[in-house]
């Protein structure tokens, strides 16, 4: 006569059935939740530093992601092109009409 | 009635009316589920069969090893005796087993009800690509579907959407889910959480969930929505006693950004639980985020392993099935004991989806896949049905064909992972492009 399986804890989420980690019911909070009897385990507190934050493989960036970076710099560009474009124009302009206020 | 363990001052939640306890046979023996906090049990055959006898004939054990059994489900399930709880009993014959890994039960214990495809949120990353002008199920067509999930034996409602805060008619849809006895959970933006709803999720719901994939300025960029519409939705909650649960999806783009997001679910001392979630390339979020197969695992395991640890004594902590081969290189440091095991993708094995267009999908990321249309068939049929088994198969082969897996000693618990998408590896396998051949663990079974 055995307990196969033990699982505690509402599930909310779209993406099947979550486990609960065994000691994870010891605070009430708005729950009203009885802790579970079953986690005779010690909590561990064995809190380490983060260390260095984990870094995405460079070529795993999502298809469109990367051609939202590609997007973004072909963009970039013609903004910059703009005002240099309007900065050229204008001096020549200005030159054509040899005054300040020519626009 | 048991008592009530709240840590603060604040006041107790509204009761939720008392619901059955729901008891199913099975071909491995049979489930018992307390819908009051959600405890799901898993028994064997002779054990059931002692519960059975004492919740359904009153007849109390009689040996001395079926009352030390029927002890340790008692303090598993407090208050459970002859008589004692009402019982929405399921003991006709159950499936037979089908395949070789992935366990198959009669009907799933967990509904994925996509209530609706509205929401005017306009996330950048939204998994169900959901518009505003999204279709909701009508609500005959609810309450004839809930119908059915109760008299199949299912246990609870994931209610999603779309924002399923903006059917019109949630509060009959989580009333009537209750009655029938499946305990509804939602997860909502946080819009439309008016004082008619707020008081049905207190009466109706186990838990409340609001997704929380970064905090401050990360967040606005998010969800077209400040940080301050997220906090707010939190205070409704906890101002109405609901039992609220941060829903946290991890990509590679956000796993930098866990740490504040550790530190702000630490600073909330009334959260019933944290639930990370693995990022699925689906809907808008396709093009948004990477999954977080794209970091390497061994940079990926201390991170993980950190979070969890840093929340377990906090507040519940759990993940979805899809991110279990993340979670299975720390098994031993959470201490799993006997029967509190890993459990890998449950689409179509212990959980099924149901659309706006009420098509049966194994989960509802994979809208790709329908295996039945509840216009035409009944849920059981299409549960039962050659669609359905089709999936749970091509699960059961997945993790055949690579070393890693097949000689895992996890392996029939974690089952490989996703069988659609490389959302996660675990540092047995190693990263994409790196499949490993480490020591076998156990003999692989012959094909
Ligand atoms: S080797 Fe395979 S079965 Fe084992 S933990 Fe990793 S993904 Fe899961
Ligand atoms: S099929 Fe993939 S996305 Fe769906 S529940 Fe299983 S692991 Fe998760």
């Amino acid at each position: 006569m055995r307990i196969l399986r033990r699982r505690r804890g509402f599930t909310t989420n779209s993406s099947g059935a979550n486990e609960f980690l065994p000691d994870g019911g010891r605070v009430g909070g708005a729950s009203s939740t009885p802790a579970p009897s079953s986690s005779a385990q010690p909590v561990i507190t064995q809190v380490q530093s983060w260390g260095q934050p984990p870094e995405m493989a460079p070529s795993a960036r999502s298809g469109n992601a990367k051609a939202v970076g590609v997007v973004s710099v072909v963009v970039a560009g013609a903004l910059l092109a703009v005002p240099v474009i309007r900065f050229l124009t204008r001096k020549k302009k200005k030159n054509d009409d040899e005054g300040p206020d020519a626009r | 009635m048991r008592a009530e363990t709240g840590v603060s001052a604040r006041p107790a939640p509204p009761a939720r009316a008392a619901q059955p306890l729901v008891l199913r046979r099975e071909a491995f023996g049979g489930i018992l589920f307390d819908p009051f906090d959600a405890t799901h049990l898993e028994l064997d055959a002779e054990g059931f069969e002692v519960v059975r006898a004492a919740l359904i004939d009153g007849r109390a054990p009689e040996t001395d090893e079926a009352r030390a059994f029927f002890e340790s489900v008692r303090l598993e399930i407090p208050g459970l005796g002859a008589g004692a709880r009402l019982v929405r009993a399921r003991l006709g014959t159950p499936l037979p087993v089908v395949t070789r890994h992935a366990q198959v039960i009669s009907a799933p214990t967990l509904v994925d009800l996509q209530l609706t495809q509205r929401c005017t949120m306009g996330c950048p990353q939204c998994y169900a690509s959901s518009l505003p002008d999204g279709r909701d199920i009508p609500f005959e067509d609810v309450a004839r579907l809930l119908r059915e999930l109760a008299d199949a034996g299912v246990c609870q409602l994931a209610i999603g959407g779309g924002e399923p805060l903006l059917h019109p008619d949630i509060v009959r849809v989580l009333e009537l889910a209750h009655e029938l006895g499946i305990v509804p959970n939602v997860t909502t933006t946080g819009i439309a959480l008016n004082e008619a709803v707020l008081d049905a999720m207190a009466r109706c719901c186990g838990a409340v969930a609001l997704s929380l994939e970064d905090v401050g300025e990360g967040f606005a960029l998010r969800r077209k929505a400040g940080f301050g519409f997220f906090e707010n939705a939190r205070r409704k909650l906890r101002e109405h006693g609901i039992r609220t649960v941060f829903q946290v999806t991890l990509s590679g783009e956000n796993l930098p950004r866990l740490p504040a997001i550790v530190d702000y679910c630490l600073a909330d001392d009334d959260l019933y639980g944290v639930i990370f979630l693995a990022h699925k390339p689906s809907g808008r979020g396709e093009g948004y985020d990477t999954p977080l197969s794209s970091v390497h695992p061994d940079q990926l395991y201390p991170w993980l392993r950190e979070a969890f640890m840093r929340l377990r004594g906090h507040t519940r902590v759990g993940y979805d099935c899809c991110l279990t081969p993340g979670i299975a290189g720390i098994d031993r440091e959470l201490q799993f004991g006997d029967g509190d095991r890993l459990e890998g993708c449950s689409a179509a094995r212990s959980s099924i989806g149901i659309d706006a267009d009420l098509r049966v999908v194994p989960c509802t990321f994979l809208g790709h896949r329908p295996l039945g249309d509840l216009h035409t068939s009944s849920f059981l049929e299409v549960w039962r049905g050659g669609e359905a088994d089709a999936q749970r198969r091509r699960l059961d082969v997945l993790a055949d064909d690579r070393p890693a897996c097949s000689s895992c000693r996890l392996r029939d618990d974690c089952l490989g992972g996703c069988p659609e998408w490389d959302l996660i590896r675990c540092t047995r396998r190693g990263p994409p492009g790196e499949e490993r051949t480490p020591e076998p663990e156990r003999t692989p079974d012959a094909t």
